[in-house]
This record gives structure tokens, sequence and C-alpha cells, in this order.
């Protein structure tokens, strides 16, 4: 089990532990059967692989719009890494509209070619006109 | 070396082999199965790998291997520390947040508009990586001590710093006027020592954080193999009372094993910051699932004192390639965490199921 201190030379000045049997760490008290172990096994990598069509066959990001007061934006669906399509700006009364950006304060405005790597929320801002 | 673990390894399988032709049926099925389940993970890996490669194509382009690459190398320094945590038999489920306590710590000292300390210029970088390293450390040595003195299991304990962490970046970050928002606009010094281009690779760039995690690697593995310390590691890993009638200082193992951890989370913290451009109080969160189930697909073994580097390093770019690949599916982050739950399941699984054979 100790592979490695097994063809290392020892150190000069302290004695080193020889060889031991290891006494099964978190294992220690392990009362499960290989064949209960092996259905897990299995069941697990099924689940993996269902999990996996399941979510293939859903796929997407969606990218939704919230426009803060303005007029409602409709969320769009991307595929990984493709490049962002802004939809027109929307209206509200008495405001301009300054553009997308990731964060409801503002600081971090949406480039036109953002790569979309996940879903997310826009967020609308607004200046006083 | 290479030529030595090369043929120690043809040996291996030149072994199975002579072994498989000697059965009787029974025996070659049951070595089979053997053989299947205990690399089950691998095989699931290469399938899904070959099935993502024939729907996306995009997936092998030069683009997408690069992107591997420099994902796999800022969660490389993560997995190397927390590989010594499970030699030990435990682990460390603070890391994450050390990630993010180190990652706020520097990005509060190289930001040019600085809020947490108003007025501040971004201070030489070496500053608040030390810094940040020493902050990390503190926590691991409670960490270490908590495991070595009051025989603690290392799940609880790091619990507890997991949640002080936490605490912690939510004040650091509420200090000054910045009142807890996400900390931006990094001095460019700094983003170009880490995120600067190292080569060009067509379209693709790799960045110095690459050289680094290459640079980790090679001190853990010397750390690991070449030294009292990581002999001594491995001794209290696979039997602590035995370590101790050998004359091991278990605790001030135990307590350097836990630091050093501290030390590689607070690297990635660095490292993450300038990847990310952006650090806030999610930075580093669940970040320790990743480095915990990477670990254990490269074969560093909860039953205490097993694993190698070179396990961890394949662990963290296996774990990579299956994400990207989920990533070009466009499968929803949603069902990741489900997929890397299951992943850590099955792969603990497989652990004991070899624990037991060859016991």
């Amino acid at each position: 089990m100790n592979t490695h201190t097994k063809n290392t030379a020892p150190a000069q000045n302290e004695p080193l532990p020889k060889k031991q049997e290891g006494d099964g760490g978190l294992y220690k008290n392990l009362n499960v059967s290989t064949r209960t172990l092996n259905l897990v096994i299995i069941g697990g990598i099924l689940l993996i692989v269902l999990i996996v069509f399941y979510a293939g066959s859903h796929s997407g990001y969606t990218v939704s719009y919230n426009s803060k007061g303005g007029s409602d934006v409709a969320s769009q669906s991307y595929g990984y890494q493709q490049s962002i399509e802004l939809p027109e700006a929307p209206q509200r009364e008495g405001y301009t509209f300054t553009g997308w950006y990731l964060d409801e304060t503002c600081t971090q405005k949406v480039e036109a070619d953002l790569a979309v790597e996940g879903s997310m929320e826009l967020y609308a801002c607004w200046a006083e006109k | 070396m290479p030529e030595i673990t090369q043929a120690k390894k043809r040996n291996r399988i030149q072994a199975w082999m002579d072994d498989y032709k000697a059965m009787n049926q029974k025996d070659k099925r049951r070595a089979i199965s053997n053989l299947l389940l205990n690399n089950a993970m691998y095989i699931i890996i290469l399938i899904a790998v070959i099935f993502i490669a024939i729907r996306e194509p995009k997936y092998m382009s030069v683009t997408s291997i690069v992107n591997i690459i420099t994902l796999t190398a800022a969660k490389l320094p993560i997995a190397l520390g927390i590989g010594g945590c499970i030699v030990l038999t435990g682990t460390d489920i603070s890391a994450g947040r050390m990630v993010g306590l180190a990652a706020v710590i520097i990005a509060s000292m190289s930001i040019t508009d600085n809020r947490i300390f108003p007025g501040l210029e971004p201070l030489p970088i070496i500053v608040p990586l030390l810094a940040a390293m020493a902050a990390c450390a503190c926590i691991g040595f409670v960490n270490g001590f908590s495991v070595a003195k009051f025989k603690l299991h290392p799940f609880i304990v790091t619990l507890a710093t997991q949640l002080i962490t936490y605490g912690l970046i939510l004040i650091y970050l509420k200090l000054g006027t910045n009142n807890g928002q996400t900390l931006s606009g990094f001095d460019p010094t700094y983003r170009e020592i880490v995120t600067g281009t190292l080569l060009t690779l067509g379209p693709a760039k790799i960045p110095f954080y690459v050289l680094y995690a290459i640079i980790l690697v090679f001190i853990m593995w010397v750390i690991w193999n070449k030294t009292t310390f990581g002999k001594n590691m491995f001794a209290v890993g696979s039997n602590e009372e035995a370590a101790t009638v050998s004359g091991v200082n278990v605790s001030r193992t135990i307590i350097m094993v836990f630091v050093l951890a501290a030390i590689m989370y607070s690297l990635t913290g660095f490292i993450d910051g300038a990847r990310i451009a952006s650090v806030n109080t999610n930075t580093g969160f669940n970040y320790e699932c990743d480095a915990i189930a990477a670990c254990v697909i490269g074969g560093v073994s909860f039953v205490g004192g097993t694993g190698r580097i070179s396990g961890i390093v394949i662990g963290v770019i296996l774990l990579q390639i299956i994400f990207t690949g989920l990533n070009y599916m466009a499968v929803d982050q949603n069902y990741l965490y489900i997929i890397k739950g299951i992943i850590i399941l099955v792969a603990c699984a497989i652990d004991m199921r070899k624990y037991l054979t060859k016991k």
C-alpha cells in the first residue's frame, strides 16, 4: 500500500519509519461487500450517463434581461461560447437607456461580442433625461 | 527517471498479462471485471470525450485544448494542497474559502481605485502575495493544530474554519467605503505577471500561470518524494501509531501539511484574482469539491499514505476535460453540480473497492 516510502533513500539525520501496514485510514471499519460496491459504481455511472444525456438534450444557456422598470425584453438561448446578440433597447419614460450590464450597479458593461459561457441575467441601466 | 517508470509500467502490464494467461476461465472473467470496475472512471471519461468530440467538433480545436490546459493549471495548486490532507486520511473543506480570502487580500492591495484602503496605490505584487500567504498559513495552522492536538476529524475542523474564513472575507470586503462590493480594476502589472502571454499557439494564448503551475507541481513532487517531511507525511497517513513509534513527530507533520496546503490555496487565489479579473465574496466557493474529486480520481486514497503527484495532475486534467466537454454540450451548470457529486461518490466507491480487493 505504501508505495512511496519503499524506494527512497533514508535521510541522514532523522530516523525514518520502515514500511508499515496501513491501518485502513477512513476505511478502517469498512463493512461492505465488493458486490455492493460494484452495484454502487455501476449504478453511479449509469446515473451520470443518464443525466448527461438528459441535460445534453435540454441544453442551451439562457440569457435573461432585467429591464429594471423599462419595457419587457424576452430571454434568449445560446450555445457555449456563442457571441451574444443584444436585443433592441427597451423603453422607459423619462429615462435614456445606457446599455446592458452584468451587474445591477451598472459597473460592468456588456460588450457586443461577449461569448456566453453560462446562464446569466443582464441588467438595463438608465440615465435620467 | 522516465525510462524507469516506463519500464515499470510495461512490467506491470506484462505481469498482469502473464497472470491472466495462467488463470482458468472463472478467474479470467473476474480479472476482467476487476480491471473494468477499478478503471471505470477513466473508461467513462474516455467514452464521454469521444462522444462529445463527435457531437461538438469544436471541442477538439486548439483553442479548446489550450482552454483545458489553462483551466487545469489554475486548479492545480489547490488540488496539490488538498492532496496532502487526503494522504493524512483527512480532507480540507475550508480550501475554497481560503482561496477567496487570499484573492480578496491580494485584490485589496493591488486595485487602482481602492475603496478598502482609500488612497492606497497598488503595492509591489510580492507584498500582497506574502500577506495572503501569511493569512492563509495562519488558518492552515489552526486547521493543523486542531487536527493534531485535539484529535478532531479534519472534516469538522475545516468546516469550522470554512465558516470563520467566510466571515473574515465578508468583514474584509466591508472595510473602508467598499461596503461588500466586487473588487475589480486591477493593477496591470499584477495581471500581466499572471495572465501575460507565455506562448502563442495559433489563435490561443498560453498564460504565465501555466508555467507557475508546472513549477508548483515540481516543488510539490520534491517535497512529497525527496524530503523527510514528505516521507513522514506518508508514514503518518499510512499508520499514525506506527509513525509515532518510529519517532516521527506526528503533530508537527500534520500541522505542516495543513500549512503547506493553505499556502497552495493562497497561490490559487493569487492566480484566480488575475485570471477572473474581479473578486467578490463568492470567489473560490466550492473549489474544494473539484480538488477533492480530482485527488480521488487521481488515486490519492482515503486509505491514507497512498498517492502521487502525477495522479493528482492526471485527476485535475481528466476532470477539466470532462467539464469543458459538458460546457461545449451546453449542459446547464445546475446539472454539473449533481454530476460532480456523483463522480466523487463513485470515485470513493472505486477507491474502497480497490482497498477491499487488495486486503
